[in-house]
């Protein structure tokens, strides 16, 4: 038990660090992926400082080598030499006990000794016999080297009679030292006696230690120069791209006249020319095209201004007309009927044309209060009781018990509803037609759900066209322009919040409408679904029927002022939302859904 | 930016640890290089005599004898050696001094039984020094020696508790234990080696013995010698130790001041003096170096002849006194050839007379007349000329045997000779005039006999019936003696009549026995410490000339050329005395009147 409580405390404190660990490095990482400059001295850094630190590792341990072998070439060879001197002199006693011997070991010592450095850190000479202990050691310095002596080095040379060698570091005289030591054997005629040659590698040592220091820094250098280099060679390719992108940035921003510097004829120069002139025809086919949007939408409001003007003298005329009609013969008084029925279509159709086009010129004009919007509702659902009643639909209505306050314009959001409600009626099937509404104090959605023939996959994102029919041959009963939803797309996006719509051929629609508590604020997520909750386990798992978010009104209004100026923003504000929205909105638009464009194109993106 | 900081942090860091592995290692294990050389054979000392130690005997008289050879051998270990035999109260007490002194028992160790005091007389032969020197003791006299020999108790075998405070060895050990080896050191003209007589313990290893005899030669000559013999330069030592021979190759190095800078003579000398005294041991080839320097190395044997007793021939030309002329004797070389040097007119009433000769030139001195009118005539030539005899004037007095000593001088002034008249020594040169009183510096009066040693730097003489060895020193205008003659006491003689040399390193003399009071021809050494009996009874007649031929340093110690006169007949001293009479005359005389016999046989030095 401790253990399995031991690992969960270590998997907590584990978990805590690597998030510490992630979100202190997020800068670094973020850096990473955004500059391409830093990713090419980084890899041109790495992969130097390993060939460099290979290359220098080798130079300087070969260096090392060398001084070493010719150390040990050098020692050796004079310790040959001292052997052979040894031996000469010690070879003239037959006996371990000559009384003479312990004076020639010293006076060969002094001999071996002669020329070499008497003060500390010079070569030491020793000579001892460890097979008769009656023969005292002697060491040229006089100072106590048992350090520099191993156990091992006395085995290998004393027992096993061997010449060896070893490396030892010692404080020998109170001079601390590599040294090599080279132990002999040196045949007598009673047997061995060792002789054993100390050099200081000092100046060998200072030598590698040199090398070592050199080696590292030139390859340092090299490695900061390479880098350098890279930067500088990298900002060369990169400082152009990065105007590029600038560029191109601002004209998607809107600022056609935009261009990029050209300089010199090379590759990077031929790049700004074509891209200056792919700007160029861009800007002349966006004028151009603004200028023709711009004409019909213009025509548009003209011919709706121009056809008032004679409509109200039909109107008139017709009124009076159909206040007589009575007189007329029954063909005539029915043909009165229908003057007058058109004349209202006609009348209705110009009302929401003018509409339209208030909202294309960008003359639409959002006139917010605090609005409790459940009477709205309420207040829909009985002005359209008596079509309901007449086609056979009753509206079942699920509204919270307290108000929904909201600042809105009410008179929008009423149309907008009518327009929803409406529709649902007339496409009800006879099938009840339920309106929900719900807040979460940041938003309120309204849902408006019918069941009756539904909508193709992808007539989600149709039904908002201008005059759109889901089936063009069927009769017009309501005598609707083919304009509602489009106005209240319009009416939504002016609130910044979302109009969209869901259905499935034969299961029926629902559209959602999500409007923000206070004006001006972001939208972030939608309290009801839009994909109905008795439809969520089939629709789930396909997202090629799936509903359509249509955020497309609401993305400009959730946008924060001059925000799209800056797409390099958008990303992390998208993630933000993509993270908040599916809390309880259902999982097929929890893909966030984004829109940039500013004339209003829509456009679903999973 | 700041993980750019790192990351270049971290490269540095790898790099840095990268590189620091690769520097030279603070410790190895060992490592084997190669197998070590294997030890060469031991040699053995076989040369050297076995050693009595004290528990070898509990007889007391051998005990005696053991210990009078402790201190014989090594000198380093001589003391430790003698303590071995003390008791360990008598070991504190024993302070003797450095040498060893050398002794002629006269009689055996008298042990009394009861008593553990033994008692010996014996004369004193001289002080051995730890450099091999023995020095003759003048006074011969019979000294009696005690020692106190017991068992100490809780001990094995016998101790000496009381001793005299010297180191005591006996002739006996000192024939046994030692080897007597003759150094050289040139002479002050650098024509010949100057014998040198040293003793040499047998127990040093054969590998040692180079080394021993190179630290006398940088010791220096004898004393006695001094005034003669050149030492090497001042500040050569020995460097080391002389290695043992290798491959035929003995090697010595000794340092820079050896040797004057690039004076080749010099290293030439030097290395001569080496092959002489390191003769017995040396192999093929000598190998000297001089300071770090190679001197050289030498294989042939030319060296041989810088030694003036190599130089004699082996077949001397010898002579004889026959009716007043000097004759060649027949067997001897040139035997057909006539007398060198005198013209033959001139050879008539000779009483005595010597001949010498350097490399190119003849010297003689013929004593003519008898009586108080005898005379010296002296004359020098050229190999195979004559030359007038030349007169000496000198004080009236009977005059003794001639004796020349060759200089290194050319000409007429080659050779200086010497001569007894009346009880004094007179010098003389090729040259005649007048002779020099020669001073004799030593005890005693009367220079009855004057021999010339090979060297021509050492003479022996007789001096009051006594022997002496000193130097001669004939640099001067007029030859002088060393000023530190020797006695070299020859108790088997009391009294000696005649002497030569009958080798570098041995005197033969002539004379009457202490114990039978025969007349005896004896050899000793230079020093008195060996002496041999050649001819140990002539009878009674007293040895009035003896002349000898020395031998050669490389043959025999003592010559076989010895001829003697003893009443008016001259013998050859050979296994027995053999008579010289007028058939050994190289010319045959026709009917030789009766009662003339050949005299003074001598020989062409």
């Amino acid at each position: 038990m401790p253990v399995r409580r031991t690992l969960r405390v270590v998997r907590r404190h584990w978990r805590v660090l690597a998030r510490r660990t992630s979100r202190a490095v997020a800068p670094a990482r973020r850096e990473w992926r955004r500059s391409l400059q830093l990713r090419v001295v980084a890899l041109t850094l790495v992969a130097s400082s390993l060939l460099v630190g290979a290359f220098g590792w080798f130079v300087a341990a070969q260096s090392a080598n060398i001084l070493l072998n010719r150390a040990q070439d050098e020692v050796y060879a004079q310790l040959r030499g001292k052997v052979d001197y040894a031996y000469s002199q010690l070879g003239i006693f037959p006996s371990p006990y000559d009384t003479k011997l312990p004076g020639t070991l010293s006076t060969t010592l002094n001999y071996l000794a002669d020329g070499e450095p008497a003060e500390n850190g010079g070569a030491i000479v020793s000579m001892r016999a460890e097979r008769w202990p009656t023969l005292e050691p002697v060491t040229s310095t006089g100072t106590d080297i048992s350090a520099l002596i191993t156990p091992d080095m006395v085995h290998a040379v004393a027992t096993e009679g061997r010449v060896a060698r070893q490396i030892r570091t010692a404080t020998v005289g109170g001079l601390t030292a590599k040294y090599l030591v080279y132990g002999s054997p040196v045949a007598t005629k009673f047997g061995h006696v060792e002789l054993y040659y100390m050099v200081p590698l000092t100046t060998e040592d200072r030598a590698a230690n040199q090398i070592r220091t050199m080696v590292l820094v030139t390859g340092l250098a090299l490695v900061i120069l390479l880098g350098v280099v890279a930067g500088l060679v990298t900002r060369l390719v990169v400082t152009p791209v990065r105007v590029a992108a600038r560029t191109a940035q601002r004209l998607s921003a809107g600022l056609l006249d935009q261009r990029m510097k050209v300089d010199g004829e090379d590759d990077l120069a031929l790049l700004a020319s074509a891209f200056n002139q792919m700007a160029s025809n861009l800007q002349r086919q966006i004028v151009r095209l603004e200028e023709m949007s711009r004409l019909q939408r213009r025509f548009t409001s003209d011919v709706s201004h121009e056809l008032r003007t004679p409509l109200t003298t039909v109107r008139m005329a017709a009124d009076l007309i159909f206040a007589e009609r009575d007189e007329f013969e029954p063909a005539v008084a029915r043909s009165a009927e229908l003057l007058q029925a058109e004349l209202d279509r006609f009348e209705s159709l110009l009302t929401d044309l003018l509409e339209i086009s208030r909202f294309d010129a960008g003359f639409a004009a959002l006139d917010a209060e605090h609005t409790d919007l459940v009477p709205i509702v309420e207040r829909v659902a009985d002005r359209l009781a008596g079509l309901a009643e007449r086609v056979g639909v009753r509206i079942e209505l699920h509204l919270p018990d307290q108000p929904v306050i909201a600042e809105v314009d009410p008179r929008r959001v009423e149309r907008v509803l009518r327009n929803l409600v409406g529709n649902a009626v007339e496409h009800g099937e006879h099938k009840p037609v339920e309106v929900t509404m719900a807040s979460d104090g940041a938003a309120v959605a309204i849902t408006v759900r019918d069941h009756g023939v539904g909508l193709k996959s992808g007539e989600e994102l149709l039904v908002f066209n201008r005059f759109w029919r889901a089936d063009p041959s069927r009769a017009r009963q309501t005598g609707g322009t083919g304009l509602g939803l489009s106005i209240s797309v319009e009416d939504a996006r002016l609130h910044g919040g979302w109009l969209e719509a869901w259905g499935m051929p034969g299961e029926g629609a629902q559209f959602r409408l999500t409007l923000p508590v206070r004006a001006g604020d972001r939208l972030v997520a939608a309290p009801l679904p839009l994909v109905p909750r008795d439809r969520h386990a089939v629709v789930e798992p396909e997202p090629g029927d799936g509903p359509a978010t249509l955020p497309a009104g609401s993305t400009a209004a959730a946008l924060p002022p001059g925000a799209g100026d800056d797409p390099a923003d958008a990303g992390p504000a998208d993630a933000g939302r993509a993270d908040a929205g599916p809390a309880d909105a259902g999982p097929a638009e929890a893909g966030p859904a984004e829109a940039p464009a500013a004339d209003g194109v829509m456009e679903v993106r999973r | 930016m700041k993980r750019r900081a790192t990351f270049l942090l971290a490269v540095t860091a790898a790099v840095t640890m990268a590189v620091g592995g690769c520097g030279i290692p603070d410790e190895t294990p060992v490592l084997t290089v190669e197998a070590g050389p294997t030890p060469g054979p031991g040699t053995g000392d076989a040369a050297a005599p076995p050693r009595n130690n004290r528990q070898d005997t509990s007889d007391r008289a051998t005990f005696v004898k053991y210990f009078l050879e402790a201190a014989a051998g090594d000198p380093d270990g001589a003391v430790d050696r003698v303590k071995q035999f003390l008791s360990p109260t008598a070991q504190t007490s024993f302070k003797p001094s450095a040498s060893v002194t050398v002794i002629r028992l006269t009689e055996e160790p008298l042990v009394n039984q009861g008593s553990d005091e033994i008692t010996f007389g014996a004369q004193e032969i001289g002080q051995l020094a730890h450099n091999g020197i023995l020095s003759p003791t003048t006074d011969d006299t019979v000294k009696h020696y005690s020692l106190t020999v017991k068992e100490v108790s809780g001990e094995n075998g016998l101790f000496v508790t009381k001793t005299p405070q010297v180191m005591l060895i006996s002739d006996t050990a000192l024939q046994q234990f030692y080897e007597r080896r003759t150094i050289y050191f040139w002479n002050t003209e650098h024509t010949a080696l100057v014998p040198d007589v040293r003793y040499l313990a047998l127990s040093v290893p054969p590998e040692q013995r180079p080394t021993v005899v190179l630290n006398w030669l940088v010791e220096g000559p004898a004393a006695w010698l001094q005034d003669v013999a050149e030492e090497l330069p001042d500040g050569t030592t020995l460097i080391g130790n002389v290695p043992a021979v290798d491959n035929g190759r003995l090697q010595i190095n000794l340092s820079d001041q050896a040797v004057p800078a690039n004076d080749r003579a010099a290293l030439d000398r030097l290395r001569r003096q080496l092959m002489w005294s390191l003769r017995p041991d040396l192999p093929r080839t000598l190998e000297l170096k001089v300071g770090h320097q190679a001197g050289g190395s030498w294989s042939s044997a030319d060296y041989l002849a810088s030694n003036a007793s190599y130089r004699l021939s082996s077949d001397p030309e010898r002579f004889v006194l026959y009716a007043g002329k000097i004759n060649r004797l027949a067997l001897s070389a040139d035997a057909g050839q006539p007398v060198p040097v005198l013209e033959s007119d001139a050879n008539k009433n000779v009483a005595a007379a010597a001949f010498a000769g350097s490399e190119n030139r003849t010297y003689a001195a013929v004593v003519t007349g008898s009586g108080g009118s005898q005379q010296l005539r002296v004359a020098g030539a050229r190999a195979g000329e004559q030359a007038e005899l030349q007169r000496v004037t000198m004080p009236a007095g009977s005059i003794g045997q001639p004796v020349w000593a060759v200089t290194p001088e050319e000409g007429p002034e080659g050779a200086v000779g010497l001569v007894t008249v009346g009880g004094r020594i007179y010098g003389f040169t090729a040259r005649g005039g007048a002779a020099h009183l020669v001073e004799w510096p030593g005890p005693g009066g009367s220079v009855t006999a004057v021999a010339v040693a090979p060297d021509a730097r050492r003479v022996a003489m007789i001096v009051s019936g006594h022997l002496y060895v000193t130097t001669l020193l004939t640099g001067a205008d007029t030859p002088q003696l060393g000023t530190q003659p020797v006695r070299v006491p020859t108790p088997p003689m009391p009294t000696i009549t005649a002497l030569d040399w009958s080798s570098e390193g041995w005197v033969v003399v002539a004379g009457t026995r202490a114990d039978n009071k025969r007349v005896a021809v004896m050899d000793t050494t230079v020093d008195g410490a060996q002496q041999s009996m050649r001819l140990p009874d002539l009878g009674s007649e007293a040895i009035s000339y003896l002349s000898a031929y020395p031998a050669s340093p490389t043959g025999p110690e003592t010559s076989g050329s010895v001829a003697y006169v003893a009443g008016s007949r001259a013998y050859d001293v050979l296994a027995d005395p053999s008579h010289i009479g007028v058939d050994d005359l190289a010319k045959p005389v026709s009917d030789p009147p009766s009662g003339v016999q050949p005299t003074k046989p001598f020989f062409l030095r």
